[in-house]
């Protein structure tokens, strides 16, 4: 009933909002339902409600960081929306909040489904549920942003699609079981057809990996972030990549339990590095703040994926790099919607002189900077830090250090950059700041401080727990 | 199309119903991704989308019996819902533009 009540809450939410013609109780619906939903999160990682609907929806370890680490995201995102709207009125409002909600009920059933075909129709209609969020400008340049962000999507998650029925076809081939159910898949791994197997693991991390963003099928992306509102970037940033990342891992589960490991991990490197390559290339010298938030996050799509590759404490990393992510992101995008919001301006090219116009928002941008490029004691220097021994201890010398060098490209980079932002030369007058829109960046901050710092006891047994389902450990 | 029937030689087929719903599918797959990639016209891209959809429930047919109805239905509204969203985006395109072609759609690069 848990489960159900997680994925009806969001859901009926989303169109009672859009049956009130008020912007007023359209908002309140926004944040009491996302208070709801986080609420039900909490619960339901304390009882860890048992599978419901024949085992197509369960909660095991990974779904459940996952889903905590989109109900906190869209939690924070909810609030900032509240405060959002009264600044602006996007064209279509109605549609905007009740997009939103249907984002959370898509992204609740990515978390939950242990069914591969289900968890393809929540991943599609993320993609969905955004796409008219991108456009609610109705320019032409969110009408190219959102093009191009539709078609690369669709194709890829079609091409992911036909994964799904050629990991089907490896079942039938074979081996016995509830179709496409994870726990038989992997349970009767052994007895899956190898090729069909293969087949399907390039489909679908192709296809996963484009709702991710890895290179070379991140060219959405830039895109999409510089033209998208501060928060949606920030919702896909870190919640929508954290549901495609989901996916990919449970197609890693089951390669790694099928005994292609050999096979799927080289292709996760190769994927990995080349995202961090491209990504390092086009930080240098990126004046638009949106899309080098884009392209930073390439990068750490880049390093979730190679810690998916390398294996051991790598998983480990990774996942932990996913829920650190996640929150840095949303910190990043919702700090530049504030500095973008009080500076006028559309594009974020020229900003300049953050800290003395807005000064919490200059402030929180700073902190970004040092979470976003991994520096101690943020969360994400941890888990780089645990991805990085991870490809020493498996003796990937060269990848380690190709990393390393390419993380050094990328923090001088994104800090020149930011650090330009928040200090800059002008000397613009300062403006009072919403307390609405600058809680949750805060809240978002002091979550990644505080995961560099302390992982608590529950989600580092969960983290463990998922490191382990994916063929890894944990400390 | 060759291509597809080339693919299916390597692949362990499936038996009984196989035998030419699997290069079929994988050829329509194909010419779905040729025709996205290689025409300009938005409403053509759209069409050869819903080809490539085709190709692969086409392969989806050989589990016909094993996937259960709910996600059928689930995946033809997510597909539905998709074509009806990419309808929308092409009208705001013919209008803002006055064409069709997204080969003007040229203003975000780096």
């Amino acid at each position: 009933m848990l489960l159900l009540a997680l994925l009806g809450v969001p859901a009926v939410a989303a169109g009672v909002a859009y049956a009130h013609r008020a912007p007023g109780p359209r908002a309140a619906w926004l944040g009491g339902a996302a208070l709801v939903h986080l609420a039900l999160v909490a619960w339901a990682w304390a009882t860890r409600p048992a599978p419901v609907a024949a085992g197509w929806l369960g909660l095991d370890s990974l779904g459940l960081v996952v889903l905590a680490t989109v109900s906190v995201v869209f939690a924070v995102v909810a609030w900032y929306a509240v405060g959002y709207l009264r600044r602006v009125s996007p064209r279509g409002g109605r549609a905007f909040v009740s997009c939103l909600l249907a984002f959370l009920t898509a992204a609740t059933l990515v978390a939950l489904s242990h069914h591969f075909a289900l968890l393809w129709v929540g991943l599609e209609a993320t993609t969905l549920a955004v796409a008219p969020l991108i456009f609610h400008r109705h320019d032409r340049r969110s009408l190219e942003a959102v093009w191009k962000y539709l078609v690369i999507s669709s194709v890829g998650i079609a091409l992911a699609l036909l994964g799904i029925f050629f990991l089907a076809s490896a079942q039938f081939v074979a081996a016995g079981g509830r179709p496409l159910v994870l726990e038989d898949l992997v349970s009767d791994a052994a007895r899956l057809q190898p090729a069909w197997l293969k087949a399907a693991f390039i489909f679908l991390l192709v296809g996963f990996g484009t709702k991710m963003g890895l290179a070379p099928m991140h060219t959405w992306k830039p895109d999409t972030y510089g033209e998208a509102p501060p928060l949606v970037g920030g919702l896909m940033a870190g919640a929508l990549t954290s549901c495609a990342f989901l996916g990919l891992a449970r197609i890693t589960q089951v390669a790694v339990a099928g005994g292609i490991a050999a096979f799927a991990r080289p292709l996760l490197l190769a994927f990995g590095l080349l995202s961090l390559v491209v990504a390092a290339a086009f930080l240098i010298g990126q004046t638009d703040l949106r899309r080098l938030l884009a392209y930073s996050s390439i990068e750490h799509m880049g390093l979730l994926a190679l810690g998916l590759g390398l294996g051991g404490l790598g998983t480990y990393g990774g996942v932990l790099h996913m829920v650190n992510n996640a929150c840095v992101k949303g910190l990043m995008f919702l700090a530049v919607g504030n500095v973008l919001l009080a500076s006028g301006e559309r594009t974020a090219t020229l900003t300049t002189g953050a800290l003395r116009r807005t000064p919490a928002s200059g402030l929180l941008l700073l902190v970004g900077l040092f979470a976003v490029t991994g520096s101690p004691p943020f969360g994400l220097f941890l888990s780089e830090f645990a991805i990085l021994s991870a490809a020493f201890q498996g003796g990937h010398y060269w990848v380690a250090f190709t990393v390393l060098a390419l993380l050094a490209v990328v923090f001088v980079s994104v800090s020149a950059r930011i650090l330009d932002t928040v200090y800059g030369t002008e000397r613009p007058p300062r403006l009072p700041e919403s307390p609405w829109l600058l809680a949750g960046p805060a809240a978002l901050a002091v979550v990644a401080l505080s995961l560099g710092l302390v992982i608590p006891g529950p989600l580092a047994r969960a983290l463990a727990d998922g490191a382990r389902a994916l063929g890894g450990w944990g400390p | 199309v060759a291509a597809g029937f080339a693919i299916c030689r390597t692949l362990p087929l499936v038996g009984q119903a196989g035998e030419m719903l699997v290069p079929v599918a994988l050829a329509t797959v194909i010419i779905g991704l040729l025709v996205l990639t290689t025409r300009t016209k938005a409403v053509v891209q759209v069409v050869g989308y819903v080809m490539l959809e085709n190709g692969v429930y086409l392969y989806g047919l050989i589990h016909v019996e094993r996937v259960p109805f709910l996600v059928e239905v689930g995946v033809l509204l997510d597909v539905f819902v998709a074509v009806f969203i990419m309808g929308i985006v092409v009208f705001h395109i013919s209008r803002e533009f006055d064409s069709l072609d997204t080969a003007r759609l040229t203003e975000l690069t780096d």
